[in-house]
């Protein structure tokens, strides 16, 4: 046990490196890992050039960056809440992004107007279930789970009536629903880097805070904590980072839920390990989904959500099967 | 002066929930290490008055000081520094080690990106060695009984190096083995120089082992002082609404008390 504890995390990055270069070399056109390294030389054929350097290095850049970001933030909503069911879009974040999506692509707008969009209700319904579950000066997190649950419902309905009345975009709108990579161009890769990665960044300065909640929000106060400042700037930052992620890649499900999970599993429940191991492991994984999603239909593409909830949801209810039978036997 | 080495200093003190007002005016001051129970009926507001000392709350009126400052005025890394607190409803769903749980009371004096020093892990080691709790250091919280979790949370609030500890009914839910060693414990850090503010229910326990008693009464404090003094009939019948009879311990010579029946004639009549 001790071993495993010291190589799991060389190892993962081991494998996120192996990911990665398969990642680059296969798709719709095989490229030979000899000729990826000629181009990343500065050798290579045009074709190959263009297919690495355009096509693949975005969205694959963004796909580890989504996967990075969606564990970070499932990994420390978890935490903040004390509730491992937990994940980035358990507080309505995804469902006001749909609807932003939705309308935007009702419109007609473009690709750049429909991100924008997405992320502009992404922000108002995470602000509207902040106001909600708000008293005087506590946010409880019961009481934001169930105002994020209420608003995702309403919102899903509110989608489902535009969809019923549009009928022409009705596919569009379900395939942004499920979320994929096939878009991305280096641009939206530079407008989400940032918020990606310096809020996972400042995300994990509040690991040591967030560890202390996870044994009660009195006793870290007692501890010196000021939790419901930290509890605020961590809601902040994981809307604005979950919001940039589904306003960018549609929403891709079961990553932030379940790679937190095994990640506890394999590491532990310190956050301070915890949240940088499921950033690793959430990249990998989001790479392979993105990978397989090219592979498996190909030169047809499938929405990478629907390969992470297919590969997600059973392992969820192994996930549950276990903790039961841990439950029964204590 | 008197009022230079006061401890914990409660001035006029009033706070409730909502428009309830719990504490109705409590002055109250302590100026020594001492062992001292908090006793009274359900919903008295000990467990309120505990946590505007601590500084959890902010008082509705009047102030609490300690060592001469407003609590209310002190960072929270300062406070914590100077007052441990042992919550009575500890959540722990993720588990960790109980090293690691002890280790957290160094937060307070660790900046944000520091990690934890040599001196850190001596003193982890200490308060775990003197709650008798190092043995099991490894393992996870969740697994071990109420005895042994209490006693993990007792040491986490020892990392601090507390001039105060507050705990909140620490012994209602141990059984008669962990209750006594929970309070000779306690006992044991009042003679080593910290202030030990208890809230208890076990009035005979609390009797036994505090070196002073603080009976409550509906947000007010009725007596203070040493369990003979403060443990009287008339008191006890004021505060709870029972009958007792004062007995001796024959041991420790502490007031122990007996409840007795209210209302016999009623047996009668059925």
């Amino acid at each position: 046990m001790k071993l495993l504890h010291r190589c799991i995390r060389p190892f993962t990055l081991v494998i996120f490196l192996i990911t990665l270069l398969f990642s680059i070399s296969y798709g719709a056109v095989h490229i030979p890992f000899a000729d990826v390294v000629r181009v990343f030389l500065g050798s290579g054929n045009d074709t190959d050039q263009f297919i690495i350097l355009s096509l693949r290095l975005p969205r694959i850049v963004e796909a580890a960056m989504a996967g990075a970001g969606l564990s970070i933030v499932g990994a420390c909503l978890q935490a903040l809440l004390r509730n491992p069911m937990a994940d980035p879009y358990v507080l309505g974040v995804s469902s006001g992004a749909a609807f932003g999506a939705t309308i935007a692509i009702i419109l007609g707008l473009g690709l750049f107007q429909m991100s924008l969009s997405a992320f502009f209700f992404a922000l108002v319904t995470i602000y509207m279930v902040y106001t909600f579950a708000k008293t005087g000066f506590k946010v409880s997190p019961t009481a934001m789970l169930l105002a994020g649950i209420a608003l995702s419902t309403f919102l899903t309905a509110l989608i489902s009536l535009l969809m019923l009345l549009n009928h022409d975009e009705l596919s569009k709108i379900v395939f942004w629903t499920m979320g994929s990579f096939s878009l991305i161009t280096w641009t939206q890769v530079y407008f989400s880097a940032p918020v990606i990665l310096g809020g996972s960044l400042i995300l994990y300065f509040f690991t040591r805070d967030i560890n202390v909640i996870m044994t009660g929000e009195e006793a870290a106060e007692h501890l010196g904590v000021d939790t419901e400042a930290v509890k605020k700037y961590v809601l902040l930052l994981s809307s604005l980072i979950t919001a940039t992620i589904v306003s960018i890649s549609g929403i891709i499900g079961f990553v932030g839920l379940i790679i937190p999970n095994i990640s506890r599993l394999l590491v532990g429940p310190d956050n301070r390990i915890l949240v940088p191991f499921s950033a690793l492991l959430g990249a990998t994984f989001m790479v392979f989904t993105d990978t397989l999603a090219r592979l498996i239909l190909a030169p047809a593409e499938i929405p990478s959500g629907i390969i992470t909830a297919a590969l997600g949801g059973p392992f969820f209810l192994y996930l549950l099967i276990k903790s039961k039978n841990k439950a029964e036997s204590m | 002066m008197k009022i230079m080495n006061a401890i914990i200093q409660v001035q006029d003190l009033h706070f409730g929930y909502n428009d309830l007002e719990i504490i109705q005016g409590i002055d109250l001051q302590l100026d020594t290490p001492k062992f001292i129970g908090i006793i009274g009926a359900n919903g008295c507001g000990k467990t309120t008055l505990l946590k505007n000392i601590s500084g959890y709350y902010t008082p509705w009126r009047g102030r609490i000081l300690i060592n001469n400052k407003n609590i209310q005025q002190l960072s929270g890394k300062e406070r914590a520094q100077m007052i441990g607190f042992v919550p009575q409803n500890i959540s722990d769903d993720f588990t960790f080690t109980c090293y690691d749980l002890v280790m957290m009371g160094r937060i307070p004096y660790l900046r944000r990106f520091q990690r934890e020093r040599q001196m850190d892990r001596e003193i982890v080691r200490r308060t775990m060695e003197l709650t008798h709790t190092w043995d099991y250091r490894n393992r996870h919280s969740s697994g071990l009984s109420g005895g042994e979790q209490q006693r993990v949370y007792i040491a986490r609030a020892l990392a601090q190096q507390p001039r105060i500890l507050l705990l909140d009914e620490p012994i209602s839910h141990l059984d008669i083995k962990f209750q006594v060693e929970t309070m000779n414990l306690l006992k044991e850090l009042a003679n080593s120089g910290i202030l030990v503010l208890a809230v208890l229910h076990d009035i005979n326990l609390a009797s036994q082992f505090c070196d002073e008693i603080i009976l409550m009464k509906e947000g007010a404090i009725l007596s203070q002082g040493k369990s003979p003094e403060v443990l009287i009939g008339k008191n006890i019948h004021q505060a709870f609404a029972i009958h007792v009879e004062i007995l001796e311990n024959p041991f420790t010579h502490t007031p122990y008390i007996v409840p007795v029946s209210e209302e016999k004639t009623r047996l009668k009549v059925v």
